[in-house]
């Protein structure tokens, strides 16, 4: 009977463990990075990391859209241009998924007509790259504040 | 207007009755009221009284309605109220009296108006009886019109054009036979009218609609029964009421009048049509030409006329039986058919003729007088007509004709008219073709004859001539020939004679008959007979001489030669001492003997012929009887018969005569007569007994005998050596002399040249008196006369048998020369001096394949290549002429047919005289020395030809002598004149490059010395200025005991082949420079895509770097995370210097460099540049790249630029299509050994085809310079690889490039 008890106690440990774990998770407010380009990827977490932001990055959309990290997802930061879905079909499938996560697009080709199809679709801010660091972050925060 | 009495009474009883009505009305309101008064109602009284005052009023009239008021009044004051106050009174008086006063006013205005009604109606009943009286006059009218119109088939018409609306009359109707029912649209008018009529009538009438004016047209109606009516149509415009367009017009039926003008026509067209042919027949008839050519028109004109299928003239025969035909035409042309002879009396044409009675049917099928009915009813003939030709109550003819149409009676008629005329045509070209023949007999006659005949009327001069007679005297026809003229043809010695006789017979009116001559102009002599008589013809007052003038040339010419012929026969005759003679066999009597017999029997013609008897008188006794039974069997068998016999003539003298007798038979085939001749062959019996005596004193054996061959005369010594007698030998008896074996062969040869009549030469055995035989050599030949008739065979035979021992001898030598000879290894060929060939030895018979029989007659030149003959021939006139042996090499062609060289010896055998007897020929086979000779000089000449065709001299420098030998070559490369010295180096050294010539030389001299190999590359400089680039190799060669001999090399020419290397070069030089150029725009037009590839790195930079500041920057900078974003920036910037390293490399300009390339690296490199330019348009990209591809020895720069230069324009391809955007690039090993890339794409594909799209300049791009794929084919052919395109599937292009893998050994 008192292995019982431990053996109980055990899993009752471990189960809230699991438990507090996963409210944790659920709790914690991601930031996600997604860019084609690999050193624009580890550049933008490197920042993120140093602004205290947790961040998940992902090489493509189709990447981000299979994790299971979307609804814990509170700010998306996305490349425009990639191979396969581009950043504002990702936007849109998500609208369509009912996911409303703040977007901010980064782009190397920026063109006004691109801007602003994206602003009209909701996107939060888009960037041109270089882009001013600071900027970022303060979007990055307004959106994880909301 | 009534009687005035009832009108008085009717006004009195209207006057009682409204007065009676106003009582009655008074009384029942009094009633009423008094009624109403007893039930305790209201006192209505007065309004009873009103009412009935008002009802007097309206239809009792005025008075009576006073009359009631008043009345009302009264009975108002005594039965109603009569205690009223007066005022009261007077008010209802007054009441009474306004209402009498308005109602006699209202009665007023009521009678008024009713008289005014009544005046109205009156006038209304009055009008009304005028316009019925007017209807009935207009209903009258409108019958007449209908009437009228029907009379002359006219209907009229309206016609409303803006509402389409039509009216017709009753006419109109009956017209167009439409119900009357129907409302008439233009539509239904015009299914009406006749299709072809349609389009004229609606052109008419919308002119008249749209320009208001009047029309006038005719036009046909097609009936539903199919008959057709001619109508007439007037319209007038007209403006309705409305303002409206309104046409009416009439309708005319013209059917009846058109109808008789048609008829008209036909009738007019028919007489028309029977004019015409009576003109072309009567053309015809007066026309010159033949019976059937006259004919031929006739019935031409028939079928033209007269409706005939075809139509046929007969005439009748000569022998009156049949008919021939003599015309047709129209569908059968024939005049050799079944029915180009009729006889009289059978089928329709012989029944026609035999009746004389024309026939017409229009039913052939049914007509019992036409014969071929299924003929007739497939070519569709359903009439025919006939028509005897007659005149004088005599058939000449038939006219007939088919038709497949029906024939009017009329045609009848018209045959009649034209058969007369037919017939007298046909009489008088009869009676022409007679005269014309018997003129023409005429004619011939006197031609053939001779003859020619004319009048003469001597009184005028006048004179009638036949045309012969032109022939005669030779004078043109047509010539004006009068009789002076044609005594100009009189030979000038006849004329006078002539003329003389002719005026004599005028004169004397006599016959006359002379001959004389004519003289023709080229000089000709013509002999003419003139015969004439005197006649009177018709009422001619003057005499006519009839004659003829007869051409007796020829009868006198040969009457001429004939005495000439007597009197060379005779002195023929005499020379030949021949008389010739003629008996008849009825009392052998004496016809005929010539002068020359005569003489031979040695009597006198002038004693007269002698008899039978006397002529045998004169034969010799011993001859006489002979002659006389040979005479007899002649007769008996009536044969010739050939005697010779001696004449003793009266002078004692004996003549030997040959007597020949031919005997003539009559038509009966007896004997008649005996002609022949009588020969004086007394000379020739001597001369015969000369012969035999000269032959006796031969000293041989010598014989002759006749003609056949039988041996006549033997000499003695023939009879002494043989020991026959001459009984015994002669004839035929000679041949037992023969040896037996030899006899049959004897005689065969004998008789063959005695059928040939040639000489003959016969070897055979010939007993001897002692029985020993020895060869003999038996000669004869033939002595012929000058006819060339065997007259004797004369022979002689002679002892060979010496001779044939030493034949024997010569030939067993012989076989021993022929075993030496056939063993000869050569040819040998044996001639006479001639050339003739005599013999050959067993390998020339082996080598031409022939045999020794072959040979008899051939000339080796059939055999000798005709390029050899000449030489041939002047080896044998050498050998022939000089004698000594002479030489020559020939071909001459084998039994196999091919050539062999020979080399042909010639040599002679010569007499003491130094005659050529014989001459030898020797010809050894020199095939294979000659082919191996020509072998030679061929590879001499065929290096000669490359050394010149290569610019190459060879030369040879003799170490010990230092001369130099130089081949042909050498003189052109150096430019060598004449006058420079070939074989001296210097003159070669000279000509050396002043910059080349101390190095060169120097080179030269040190390998020679050291004897090692050479190889030089100097330039040289001609004489005319001009420098070559030389190339020269050289070894030494040494000898056999190791000594340098000499020192051998060439000397090339290379100056083409450095002008083309620098040419090559420079071309190099502009592909490098268009490949950079190239490369360079295409980086150009990627400069956005390379912009952002570059931009991402930087952005990456720029983001570390400040993440980098923020570690650094916190109160405790947390140096790890620094760093690592450090390192992050020195990646980022490394791959920013990547990138623009390559797109400086691209942008580089230089030479290529040939290195080891990984062909897969080269695609990750592209790809790299081209990444951001596929993203920006949304292109996927595929790379399957091959593992363990060989590298290639190639230019990185230029494999790259290939390569982009295939991406970018897949990029290009596929910027503008929807759908997949994918450019899928794979590298492989192939199986022979080439690495190949492949470059597809999913855009819109090569339009033009997949091989122009390399042409350079070729581009479908806006801004493309047509270089790119040029370009890129030229970089990968340079690498000794392959660049072609073809379409990819679904879409798209796929462009494939192979390269050789490098290999080591490479």
């Amino acid at each position: 009977m008192k292995g019982d008890s431990y053996q109980g106690m055990i899993v009752n440990f471990f189960a809230r463990r699991y438990l507090a774990n996963m409210a944790v998770q659920a709790e914690e407010r991601l930031v996600a990075v997604i860019d084609d380009d690999e050193l624009m990827r580890n550049a933008l977490r490197g920042l993120l990391k140093a602004a205290g932001y947790p961040a998940r990055v992902f090489a493509s959309a189709e990447e981000f859209l299979n994790s299971s990290l979307k609804p814990q997802t509170a700010c998306l930061i996305v490349d425009v241009r990639m191979p396969g879905m581009s950043g504002l079909e990702l936007q849109a499938r998500l609208k369509q998924d009912r996911y409303a996560i703040p977007t901010i697009f980064i782009t190397a080709h920026g063109d006004t007509k691109m801007k602003m199809e994206a602003l009209r679709a909701g996107a939060v801010e888009f960037l041109t790259k270089p882009f001013d660091n600071a900027v970022l972050l303060q979007h990055v925060r307004v959106a994880l504040g909301s | 207007m009534g009687h005035p009495a009832k009108w008085i009474a009717a006004s009195a009883y209207s006057d009682a009755r409204g007065y009676g009505l106003a009582c009655v009305s008074i009384g029942t309101a009094f009633g009423l009221a008094r009624v109403f008064l007893y039930f305790h109602w209201p006192l209505p009284f007065t309004a009873f009284a009103l009412c009935a005052i008002v009802v007097a009023f309206w239809y009792g009239g005025i008075s009576p309605g006073i009359l009631a008021a008043l009345l009302s009044a009264l009975i108002r004051s005594v039965f109603f109220e009569p205690g009223v106050a007066v005022i009261s009174r007077i008010v209802y008086d007054l009441a009474f009296l306004i209402v009498a006063v308005l109602m006699t006013q209202v009665m007023r205005a009521r009678n008024e108006l009713e008289t005014r009604i009544t005046e109205r109606s009156a006038a209304l009943k009055e009008a009304n009886e005028t316009l019925r009286h007017e209807v009935a006059e207009g209903t009258r009218a409108e019958a007449y019109l209908a009437e009228a119109q029907k009379l002359s088939h006219t209907g009229s018409f309206g016609w409303h054009v803006s509402s389409g609306k039509i009216y017709w009359s009753e006419e109109t109707f009956r017209i167009f036979e439409f119900e009357a029912a129907i409302e008439p649209t233009l539509e239904i008018i015009f299914e009406r009218i006749h299709p072809a009529d349609r389009q004229s009538v609606r052109e008419s009438i919308d002119s008249a609609a749209r320009e208001t004016k009047d029309f006038d047209f005719e036009h046909r109606l097609l009936m539903p029964d199919g008959s057709v009516k001619y109508l007439r149509v007037v319209g007038h415009p007209t403006e309705n009421r409305g303002g409206n367009l309104e046409f009416v017009g009439a309708v005319t039926d013209n059917t009846k009048r058109t109808r008789a003008e048609q008829d008209l026509h036909v009738a007019m067209a028919e007489r028309a049509r029977l004019d015409r042919v009576r003109a072309e027949v009567g053309m015809a008839l007066a026309r010159k030409g033949s019976l059937k050519e006259m004919l031929s028109k006739c019935v031409e004109a028939m079928v033209h006329h007269l409706d005939a299928a075809f139509a046929r003239i007969w005439t009748l025969s000569g022998d009156g039986r049949q008919l021939e035909l003599q015309a047709s035409a129209g569908v059968y042309t024939r005049l050799d058919g079944r029915y180009s002879r009729i006889p009289i009396g059978e089928l329709k044409i012989g029944r026609i003729a035999h009746e004389r009675k024309a026939h017409l049917t229009n039913d052939v099928q049914n007509d019992p007088w036409i014969d071929s009915k299924d003929w007739a009813r497939e070519e569709g003939m359903i009439s025919f007509a006939g028509y005897p030709l007659v005149i004088e109550d005599r058939t000449v003819g038939v006219i007939g004709m088919f038709s497949q149409n029906a024939l009017a009676q009329s045609t009848l008629d018209d045959l009649s008219f034209i058969a007369d005329g037919i017939a007298q045509g046909i009489e008088r070209k009869r009676a022409e073709e007679m005269l014309r023949r018997s003129e023409a007999f005429l004619a011939e006659a006197q031609r053939i004859s001779q003859i020619c005949c004319f009048g003469w009327v001597p009184s005028t001069g006048e004179i009638l001539l036949s045309t012969e007679t032109f022939r005669i005297f030779e004078f043109e026809p047509g010539t004006d020939l009068t009789l002076d003229l044609a005594f100009e043809r009189v030979h000038p010695e006849d004329r006078p004679f002539a003329r003389q006789r002719l005026e004599t017979a005028a004169r004397e009116q006599n016959d006359f008959d002379y001959e004389h001559r004519l003289q023709m102009p080229d000089g000709r002599i013509k002999y003419v007979r003139v015969v004439g008589r005197p006649c009177r013809i018709g009422e001619l007052q003057d005499p006519l001489f009839i004659a003829t003038v007869s051409d007796v040339t020829k009868s006198k010419l040969t009457e001429l030669s004939l005495r000439q012929s007597e009197r060379y026969l005779a002195e023929a005759e005499a020379l030949a001492h021949v008389g010739s003679w003629a008996w008849g066999v009825k009392g052998r009597e004496a016809i005929y003997l010539s002068d020359e017999w005569y003489r031979i029997y040695g009597l006198d013609p002038k004693d007269g012929a002698p008899n039978f008897e006397a002529r045998m008188e004169l034969i010799h006794p011993d001859d006489r009887s002979g002659v006389i039974g040979t005479i007899e069997q002649a007769m008996k068998d009536k044969a010739e018969y050939d005697l010779e016999f001696r004449v003793l003539s009266p002078s004692g003298t004996v003549k030997h005569v040959r007597a020949i007798g031919h005997p003539v038979l009559n038509a009966a085939g007896e004997l008649v007569q005996f002609v022949g001749s009588s020969t004086d062959i007394t000379e020739r019996k001597h001369a015969e007994g000369q012969l035999r005596y000269t032959i006796d004193a031969i000293p041989a054996l010598a014989w002759y005998g006749s003609p056949e061959g039988s041996v006549e005369f033997l000499n003695q010594r023939w009879l002494d050596y043989t020991g026959l007698s001459t009984e015994q030998a002669q004839g035929w008896g000679w041949q037992v002399a023969i040896h037996p074996d030899d006899v049959e062969r004897a005689m065969r040869l004998f008789k063959e040249s005695l059928d040939a009549k040639r000489p003959y030469e016969i070897e055979a055995r010939f007993r001897r008196n002692d029985g020993e035989f020895r060869w003999f050599l038996f000669r004869g030949s033939p002595w012929c006369d000058a006819s060339g008739r065997v007259v004797k065979w004369f022979g002689a035979n002679a002892d060979v048998e010496d001779l044939k021992r030493t034949e024997e001898a010569l030939r067993a030598s012989e076989q021993n020369f022929r075993l030496i000879v056939d063993n000869i290894p050569g040819l040998v060929f044996i001639t006479n001096a001639e050339g003739k060939l005599e013999q050959v030895n067993r390998r020339v018979l082996e080598y031409l394949g022939k045999k020794v029989e072959d040979l008899n007659g051939w000339a080796p030149n059939d055999a000798i290549h005709p390029d050899d003959l000449q030489k041939a021939i002047a080896l044998w006139k050498d050998t022939v002429e000089m004698g000594d042996t002479h030489s020559a090499d020939l071909r001459l062609r084998g039994a196999d047919d091919t050539y062999h060289w020979f080399q042909s010896r010639g040599l002679t055998l010569r007499d003491s005289e130094d005659r050529i007897l014989r001459c030898y020929y020797l010809l050894t086979d020199i095939d294979e020395r000659k082919k191996t000779d020509e072998k030679l000089r061929r590879s001499e000449e065929t290096l000669l030809e490359a050394q010149r065709l290569s610019h190459t001299s060879s030369w040879r420098l003799d170490t010990r002598t230092g001369a130099v030998v130089v081949s042909p070559e050498g003189r052109q490369i150096f430019g060598l004149t004449p006058d420079d010295d070939e074989s001296v180096a210097e003159v070669y050294f000279s000509r050396f490059h002043p910059e080349d010539r101390k190095r060169a030389q120097e080179l030269f001299e040190r390998c020679v010395n050291e004897k090692t190999t050479l190889q030089s590359d100097h330039r040289i400089v001609l004489p005319d200025g001009s420098i070559k680039h030389l190339h020269v190799i050289g070894h030494p060669v040494f000898n056999e005991s190791g000594d340098l001999a000499e020192y051998v090399g060439t000397t090339m020419d290379v100056s083409e082949r450095r002008r083309a290397d620098e040419e090559r070069e420079r071309l190099r030089q502009a592909q490098t420079d268009l490949a950079h150029i190239s490369r360079v725009t295409t980086m150009g037009e990627l400069t956005a895509s390379l912009a952002h590839e570059l931009n991402q790195p930087i952005a990456a930079a720029l983001t570390d770097a400040s993440t980098c500041l923020s570690w650094l920057k916190r109160d405790r900078p947390d140096l790890n995370e620094a760093c690592e974003a450090a390192s992050r920036i020195v990646k980022d910037t490394t791959r920013a210097g990547e990138i623009i390293s390559r797109i400086r490399l691209m942008f580089q300009k230089g030479d290529q460099e040939r290195a080891l390339v990984d062909v897969n690296e080269v695609i990750g490199e592209v790809l790299a540049l081209l990444r951001s330019e596929a993203l920006r348009y949304s292109i996927s990209i595929q790379i399957n790249l091959g593992k363990g591809v060989p590298q290639v020895l190639g230019d990185r720069i230029q494999l790259q630029q290939v390569l982009m230069n295939l991406m970018v324009n897949s990029i290009e391809a596929m910027k503008e299509v929807d759908g997949i955007r994918e450019l899928e690039i794979n590298s492989q090993w192939t199986n022979n050994r080439q690495t190949m890339v492949s470059v597809c794409d999913t855009g819109i594909g090569l339009l033009q085809g997949t091989d122009n799209i390399f042409d350079a300049f070729f581009t479908t791009k806006a801004h493309g310079t047509g270089m790119g794929l040029r370009i890129s084919r030229s970089i990968v052919e340079s690498h000794g690889g392959r660049l072609w395109a073809s379409h990819n599937s679904p879409r798209g292009a796929a462009f494939y490039l192979t390269l050789p893998a490098h290999s080591p050994t490479q």
